[in-house]
This record gives structure tokens, sequence and C-alpha cells, in this order.
């Protein structure tokens, strides 16, 4: 317990410090990106893009030990990563335009055959004699723990750029998201736009792959926004809300990773971001499920208390 | 060059399994697919865990019925949340897939890791990448055994669960098929004539779970959905007649285990590397290459001819629509 | 759009909702997406013969109408009776035909197999479909007109011989009451002949159509009868005394005239 407050309040160890400061700075990045995400009706793409990181991580770190002996940059990894994914956005891409395939379909397939190929590349690695200490699992569910100090450094540098980055582009993003016709009239083309928004994401999974990892990168863009569209209607809110919930989950998920065994960061930061979103789904004001049941049963009195001469309603 | 004994006791097995596992989630994917519910495969295959390692700490096996039933209520639970998170929080139908899979996933990931339940056969890498190696036919000698009812029956289980519940699929899909195919094309139009759409939505969910959790021994949680995703889109590019997609579907399932299977075994010792590959992701890599060349190659709706058809577009995109109350 | 919180007078009588020759009576209909009300306190009887239009603007729960008396959505109250009893919808009695725009026309069957789909319910679970049931849908597709597209893929027929498949497939059921949303929506004049010509054949031969209908100008040359709906019911009966300027103002606002835009947007 002592542990964990020790963690929460940064007195961890400098490491985990900086990588807790990290989760959060990618948590709320992750919410504000996430926020467009969800109501441009794209956010699954992360699925496929995240997982279609795997192969160029491990390909990447192949090159690394046959180039100058060192796989485990982390900078070539990333490098690697990205490219690779950008790569499983663009089948994506492919196999919707030719309209016989569903986006579903699509994003399904790139998502399972990436990460396929990544799993067959890395038995290849984890069958080299120097395999077993190339710590590429760690990619897949994300430990803040096992971060480099220079690691954690530049992770919480990048999301905190990428929060810049975002907040800097806010304009032309909602834009996008509310009437991207009004956009196009006025010079701002959607399709760019949408690129844009694919390149900010592909950003926030490279940075994020140490830290939640890429088997559930999914959440950190999904579930702080639709947190917040249960509390509110309003663009500008929701995006403060996601950006909110993300950033305190990272936080209270990398901190408890730290300080418990065996909790593997991506899982609890994941856990943490859904639980403020089962509480949200009971008690919000508006959209919370019991307020709903108490107005539509409201409803019903009202219809049953309704005008003479009508005859009893039978449900 | 590749000893008999060798065959039966670790190839044959692990062949036949990963084989039977693309089998029966490609067939299922078929109806996934035509429902626009692929993502529910990839649902489905994220809580097939957290299921089984609930069942695992409440009975401390990982029999076939406590695996089963364990991933069957996952499933059905992922289901019913799905549809909760959809509707209270008004997101599309993909988020909110999104959402759960990850939260159930994660917390699969940390009951196993909290637990200490490495079981023989639970572990997290386990889970991400699939295990087809580890399934071994103990005592196998001579081809004989494979006539011998007796030998058969020491098959190793996952085989034996895959070989029973790919038999269910297919008398599932011979029963219940024309039920099928008007629940997925017009669900409103069955339940105007008394046919249960969404009871057979949930029988086909908790069908796709079953294969779901019998393939999980062979390829773990997530390519699974490279079964039930690859065959079937496949096929769609190739036919515009269902039967003949299902039975497309099942051959390009059939050939991704066999192919993927011999890519990961046999592939590397030819080229002089040390140890297979694994086998889970070479199917799923081929079936995505199968993929590919129909999505490239097919003769009406595949890149090359309509290209070569010119942009004379004479279909009609109705189906794009805001469908009314879906 | 503010929900009216006053239901209509009246309700319906034990006269028409035990009436075994009454093909629909509904009674005090009200459903509610959310806490949104769609439909409140509706009540409708259909005539025993003859076709009837639902009329209203968008988001009036017109479509809600029909899906909520076949129990396709939940309603929140109301009581909908056919031929005497609760509606049944295995009784085969009833036959809907849903909007177009509601099903996936990619889907990988021809004409000819949807059209045998208005018989499932007669042929039984786990029963294959059978050379018989394939002629009797042929019958049915003749008499639309598109015998000689039976084995086309159904995405590869123009949207108006779309539907006349699906009036095919609800022809095949054989039913006594049929339920159209928006059978006239977008479709070819040839179609519109062929799909106004059969529901007249249907009235002829004692049937009740009921459809959802969206252009006012052309209610009167199609339907005996019109109910107008905006959630709640404004008016009912014949269609000249329905379609007058009071009751179109109530359903569509004062800004509406007949021959003007419909200019009345909600979300639906």
């Amino acid at each position: 317990m002592e542990g964990v407050v020790q963690a929460l309040l940064l007195g961890a160890g400098y490491n985990s410090a900086v990588a807790t400061v990290g989760a959060a700075f990618l948590g709320g990045a992750g919410g504000l990106v996430g926020t467009f995400l969800l109501l441009r009706r794209r956010v699954m793409l992360t699925d496929a893009l995240s997982h279609a990181t795997l192969p160029g991580l491990v390909a990447a770190f192949l090159c690394g030990q046959a180039l100058w002996g060192e796989g485990r940059l982390l900078g070539p990894l990333l490098a690697g990563a990205a490219a690779s994914a950008a790569v499983g956005g663009l089948a994506v891409q492919a196999i919707v335009a030719g309209r016989r395939l569903a986006e579903d379909t699509a994003i399904a397939s790139v998502l399972a055959v990436f990460y396929g190929a990544g799993t067959v590349l890395l038995s290849h690695v984890q069958s080299l004699p120097t395999g077993g200490q190339a710590g590429l699992e760690r990619f897949l569910l994300g430990s803040a723990a096992g971060m480099l100090r220079q690691e954690a450094e530049l992770v919480a540098l990048l999301a905190g750029l990428l929060v810049l980055v975002t907040l800097l582009l806010l304009k032309e993003l909602r834009l996008l998201c509310f009437d991207p016709g009004f956009g196009e009239a006025h010079g701002w083309p959607a399709a760019r736009l949408d690129l844009l928004l694919l390149g900010l994401l592909l950003a926030l999974l490279v940075i994020g792959l140490q830290i939640v990892g890429l088997v559930l990168a999914l959440a950190l863009v999904v579930v702080p926004p639709a947190t917040a569209r249960l509390w509110t209607a309003r663009l500008g809110r929701m995006m403060l809300l996601a950006a909110g919930f993300g950033a305190v989950g990272g936080w209270l998920g990398a901190a408890l990773s730290a300080a418990l065994p065996r909790l593997p960061t991506g899982p609890a930061i994941v856990l943490v971001l859904a639980g403020f979103f089962l509480a949200s789904l009971l008690l919000a004001p508006k959209r919370g499920i019991l307020a709903v049941a108490l107005r539509r049963a409201r409803l019903a009195r009202a219809l049953r208390a309704a005008g003479p001469g009508s005859e009893p309603l039978v449900p | 060059m590749i000893d008999l004994r060798d065959f039966l006791e670790i190839d044959l097995p692990a062949l036949a399994t990963g084989t039977l596992a693309a089998l029966a989630c490609g067939l299922l994917g078929n109806f996934l697919l035509l429902q626009r519910r692929s993502l529910l495969g990839d649902a489905v295959s994220h809580v097939v865990l957290p299921g089984i390692v609930i069942a695992f700490l409440l009975t401390g096996s990982v029999g076939t019925w406590p695996m089963m039933l364990g991933g069957g209520a996952a499933a059905v639970a992922s289901v019913l949340l799905i549809d909760l998170v959809q509707r209270a929080a008004r997101i599309e139908p993909g988020a909110a897939m999104g959402m759960v899979l990850t939260t159930l996933f994660a917390l699969g990931v940390v009951l196993l890791e909290q637990s200490g339940a490495r079981a023989v056969h639970l572990d997290v890498q386990h889970a991400l990448m699939g295990s087809l190696e580890g399934i071994v036919w103990l005592g196998a000698r001579d081809a004989s055994d494979l006539l011998d009812p007796a030998r058969l029956a020491t098959l190793p289980e996952p085989l034996l669960r895959l070989a029973f519940v790919t038999v269910g699929v297919l008398l599932f899909l011979l029963l219940l098929r024309k039920e099928l195919a008007i629940a997925s094309f017009d669900p409103d139009h069955a339940r105007s004539l008394g046919i249960p759409a969404r009871g057979i939505g949930q029988l086909l969910l908790l069908a796709s779970a079953a294969a779901a959790v019998a393939s999980f021994d062979a390829v773990g949680a997530i390519l699974t959905i490279a079964m039930f995703v690859c065959p079937p889109a496949t096929a769609r590019m190739l036919t515009d007649r269902l039967s003949m997609q299902i039975g497309l579907s099942a051959l390009a399932a059939v050939l991704a285990g066999v192919l993927g299977y011999g890519l990961a075994a046999w592939a590397p010792l030819a080229l002089g590397l040390e140890r297979g590959l694994g086998a889970a992701g070479t199917i799923a890599v081929v079936a995505g290459g199968f993929l590919a060349l129909s999505i490239l190659f097919a003769p009406r709706y595949g890149a090359l001819a309509r290209a070569r058809a010119g942009s004379s577009g004479a279909r009609g995109d109705v189906g794009g629509e805001a469908g009314a109350g879906r | 759009m503010a929900p009216p919180l006053q239901p209509v007078e009246g309700g319906v009588g034990l006269r028409h909702r035990l009436d075994p020759e009454r093909p629909l009576a509904v009674s005090g209909l009200s459903v509610a997406y959310h806490d949104r009300p769609v439909l409140w306190n509706v009540d409708f009887v259909a005539p025993r013969s003859g076709l009837v239009a639902i009329l209203g603007p968008n988001g009036a729960g017109k479509s809600t109408f029909l899906k909520a008396v076949l129990g396709l959505v939940p309603a929140l109250a109301g009581e909908i009776r056919s031929f005497g009893r609760p509606l049944d919808r295995r009784s085969g009695l009833v036959a809907y035909v849903p909007q177009r725009s509601s099903v996936d026309w990619e889907f990988p069957i021809t004409a000819l197999e949807v059209v045998a789909m208005g018989l499932y319910h007669r042929i039984g679970w786990f029963r294959p479909v059978r050379r018989r049931h394939l002629e009797a849908a042929r019958a049915q597709l003749d008499r639309v007109g598109l015998a000689d597209l039976a084995d086309r893929q159904i995405g590869q027929l123009s949207g108006g011989q779309q539907q006349r498949v699906f009036l095919a497939r609800a022809l095949a059921q054989d039913a006594r009451l049929y339920l159209l949303d928006e059978p006239l929506a977008g479709i070819d004049a040839a179609s519109e002949r062929v799909v106004i010509g059969l529901m007249r054949e249907l009235a002829a031969a004692g049937r009740t159509v009921i459809a959802v209908h969206h252009d006012l100008e052309s209610v009167a040359d199609v339907f005996d009868r019109a109910m107008l709906l905006n959630v709640r019911r404004i008016a009912e009966g014949p269609v000249a005394e329905v379609l007058t300027a009071g009751n179109l103002a109530r359903a569509y606002g004062s800004a509406f005239r007949l021959g003007g835009p419909v200019a009345v947007a909600s979300p639906g």
C-alpha cells in the first residue's frame, strides 16, 4: 500500500516517476486524439494500426542486429514500428477503396495478418542465441517499469509535444469532425485533415508502445472520449474531459503497475480507464443508465395518467 | 528426410490442429462477414481469454468443459456489454466493441498474471502468440495408429476438442443455413415472420466462441481473428453465391492451415535455420496472402479486373445509405 | 422537437379489438428511443380491405409505427391486436416489407432466393428450401415482371426492381395484412406502375395494405385512406378528409403548404 502511494506521488525512483508522468501525458494525448477519431467514426482503425506495428518493430530489431550488432536502440525500433503501421493503414485504405469488402473486414484482416507476421518474426528472434535478451515482448502489453531512463524521458517529451501539436491544430480538427463540407469550401480538404489525424494517431501509438503496449493501445483512444461523451455533448468540454480522464488514468495505471508486482502497465491503465467509464455509464447526469431509466419511468407514468376517455393501456 | 514417426508425433497433430482451427473459425466467419460483424470475431477471440482464466480460477482445471463454458459465458457477456455500451454511450458499434474487448482482455491478462495461474497451457505469451508446437501426439509409432480407434483416442486433447467443435460447426451451418441466411440478409423481415433473428445471432456468437476457445490452444487469443476473417473475405472476393462462398472459404482455410504449417516447420530447416518459426503466425500470414491475392486478381471484383473494366460502375450503392433503425 | 405530452382523446373500442375480421387495431401505442418519445398514444384501426397511407414529416415515427406494430421495436405502452387476437408474427397473416435501405444489397443471394424467404416460416426450422418452394417463388417473381432476372445477384438489379423483389417476397407469404415501408420511394416509373398495380390487386382481393408514404401529391391517386402522424396521430380517415390545410399545418408546421417544399427536419 505504501508503495502504491509512493508511486502515485512520484516517489518510487526517478525512472518510474518519469514513466508515470509520460503515461499521464500519453493518456491526455490519447484522449484528445481519440475524441476526434471517435467523432469521425474511425476509432477502430487504431486497432489495425497498433497491431501492425509489430512486424516493423521486430524487423527493425533484426536489421539493427545485422547492421551494427545492436538491435535494441529505441529510435530505430520506433521508426520500424511507425513504418509498418503506416503500411497497415494504407492496406486498410486500399481494401476499402475496392468497395467489395467493408471497413470492419479490412481492419480485422490487416490487424490479424500484420500481427501474425510480427509473431513469426518474433519467434525467429526468440530462437536466436541473443534473442532471449531482446525484450521485445514488453512492447506487446507495455512495461513502464522496464524502461531505461533516457527512454522514459524521450517518451515523456514526445507525449508532451503531441499534446501541444494537437492543441495547436484544434480548430482544423474541430472543423473536420463537425462540418467537413464547410471545411472543404474554405480550403481545408477533409482528406488531408484525415491524413493529419492519422499522423497524430501514428505518433501516439509509437510513443505509447512501451507504456501501454500494442495489443491494448486501442483503449487509449476509445475509452476516455466515450467516457467524456457520457458527460457532455459539447466538443470543447468533451476534449477537456477526455484528456483529463486519459491523463489521470495513465498516471494511476502506470503508478499502480510500477508499485505492484506482476501488473503489466498496459492492462493496468486500461482497467483504470474502464473503471472511470463504468462509473460514468451508471451515474452520468443526462446519459447515465440510472438517469435514463428514471426519465423513462416518468414518461410511462405520464402516459398512464393521460387524458380522460382513453381506455386502459395494456402493456 | 522427414521421419514418419517424427511426423506422426510432432507435425501431424500441430498441422491438423492448425488446419481445423482455420476451418472452424473460417466457416463461421462467413456469416460474421456478411453481417458486417467481423470485428465481433475480434471481440470474441479476445474475450475468450478472461473467460478461460476465470473458469480456471473457479475450477482449477483447463479441461474442455470449464474452458468452453468460461469462453462461451465471456462471449455472451461481452456482446451484452457491447450492446449496452453502444446504446447508453451512443457510440458506433465498432467503438463499443473496442471498449469492451480491450477492457476484458486487460482483465484476463491481469487475472492471469496475478493469480499465478501459469498452469500447463495458460500463460500470457501463449495467449498472445499461440503455440501449435506444444501440441504433440506422445507415443505415436507408425501409420497404422491412424486407423486404430484406441490409439486415436490418445491424440492430444486440443486436437480432439477442435475436431468435435469443427463437426459441430458443420452441423450448425448445415441445419441452420436458411435461418442464418435470412437473419443475416434482412433481420427485420426475418423477425416479422417470427424467425428470431436475434436468437440466431446469439447462436452464431456461441458457435464462434466455441470455435475461438477450441482454437485458443493452437493459435492463442489474437491470431484467431485471422482465421475468422481472412478465408471468408478471400471467398467473398471470388463469388456472389453464398454456398460457393462457404465452400471456397473452407478451401482457403484448409490450404492456409497446411501451407502455413509447412512454411513454419520445414521451410526454415530447408534454409538452414536451426529452428522452425511460430506456426500460428505463419498460418495467419498465408491466409492473409490468399486474401491479398484475391483482392488483386479476383476475376470480377479484383483490383486488376476493376481497373481493366474502367470506372463503368454499373453497381448501385443503396446499401451505403443510413439504414433506418438498424 | 418538444415531446407532445397530451395523448389524443378516444381509444379503440372492444368492438374493433375483438373483431376477428379486423386486420389491425392499435390502441395507445407509445414508443420512446431512450427517453425521447417517437410515438405518443397512437390509436389506429385498419379497414377490412383497402389501401392506407401513413403520412408525416421526417422523424414523425412512420417507420417506427410499422415496426412497433410488428413488435420489432419495444413499445413503452399500447396494445396491438390483429384479427381479434394479440398480433402473432408467426401466424403468417401479416407480411412486412422493410425500407429498401435497411439491407445490404451486396449480400450473396439471388432475386429468386430472396423471394423464397417469404416461405421460410412455412418451410419450418432446419428443413432445406426445395424445388417446389423455388417454383412458388418464381411464380411470384413473374407476377412482378422479373422472372427473367431470377438468378441475378440482388444488388445487380435497379432500385425499382429490388423493391419489386421485396414485394414478390411479401406476396409469396400470402398474408392478409401487408405493411410496406416506403414502397414507392426512389423507384422508376415502370416499377412504380407495377407496385401500385399489385397493391390495388391486393386491395381488390380483400386484403389490407398499409404503406408508409412520403409524397403528399400522389396520395389521393393511390390510397383510399390515410393516417397523418407527427409523434401523435394528427388525423385519420379518407384521404380527402385527412389532407386538409389545418391538419397539414399541425403535422408539418405552419410554414407548410401543399406543393411547396417539405422543410421540416428532425432527428430520425
